[in-house]
């Protein structure tokens, strides 16, 4: 069954997601676990790539790994500047209940996936990309959505800035 | 040539994994990481569903949920600054001040 290259990938991503997917679950500093989202990204864009969505695979390196990681460490300095602590340690409470409640959503995912019956395999051509696809639709039927889509970045840029900026603001007069 | 279920448990791996982090976690911070776990997870679907399909649309939609979720992260980290500048905590059980 394994005769192609593209399955050995696939598992390395797949283990890549799943590693770090459960040490972002088991880490208590919410710096390791910062870095271990950024890992779990990096194996997700490499399942795009592999179900032949080249053009989401590098938006998602782009967008998650180099802004929304980002973002999140410097949520976590500033955290950090004004609780006073060196690290950052969460705690885990609920753990049973939330380990139940994963557990019995990962079976009945799976017993549905399973007996779904999707005998399809992927189809992946190396040799087709889907940037002119993309750009065509975005701008045929897509344009309303794409054009919402903007606007609905620039409120949330502007909200963003303005909701964490008094807190800038304050801390330069103090 | 993958079969697809694979993509697909992959998937549900991923959510389950949110949906717990989502709960024990106290931080806030790590709590918006499982949402983004969760949205990830949900995208690796529709991209299966669309290559399989032979279309476009999952694909397109991938990218909007990404923008959703770019600008959610944004602003919910926004206030989460807010919120440690008044309660200097990040414990998501001591923000309690609405609890009746």
């Amino acid at each position: 069954m394994i005769n192609n290259p593209e399955v050995y990938f696939f598992y390395f991503f797949a283990s890549i997601i799943v590693g770090s997917a459960l040490f972002l679950l088991i880490t208590k500093n919410v710096v390791y676990s910062a870095f271990a989202l950024l890992s779990t990204l990096l194996g997700v864009a490499g399942l795009f790539v592999l179900a032949s969505a080249d053009f989401l695979g590098i938006m998602q390196i782009v967008i998650y790994i180099g802004g929304v990681l980002l973002l999140f460490m410097f949520a976590i300095m500033f955290a950090n500047k004004l609780t006073g602590q060196h690290y950052i340690i969460t705690e885990h409470k609920n753990l049973l209940s939330g380990i139940i409640l994963g557990i019995v959503v990962f079976i009945i995912f799976a017993t549905a996936i399973l007996n779904a019956g999707y005998k399809e395999q992927l189809s992946y051509y190396p040799d087709k990309g889907t940037v002119s696809g993309i750009g065509v639709e975005l701008m045929t039927s897509y344009v309303l959505p794409f054009e919402f889509a903007g606007v609905f970045l620039f409120v949330a840029l502007i909200g963003a800035s303005i909701v964490a900026g008094y807190l800038i603001k304050d801390k330069i007069k103090k | 040539m993958i079969p697809s279920t694979h993509f697909l448990i992959i998937a549900a791996f991923l959510f389950s994994i949110g949906i717990i982090i989502l709960i024990i976690k106290r931080n806030a911070i790590a709590a918006l990481m499982g949402i983004e776990l969760m949205l990830n997870a949900v995208n690796i679907n529709l991209v299966v569903f669309s290559n399989l399909n032979r279309q476009m649309d999952g694909q397109m939609f991938v990218i909007f949920v990404i923008v959703v979720a770019v600008a959610e992260a944004a602003v919910g980290l926004a206030l989460l600054l807010q919120v440690y500048k008044s309660y200097k905590t990040s414990d998501l059980d001591k923000i309690s001040k609405l609890k009746g």
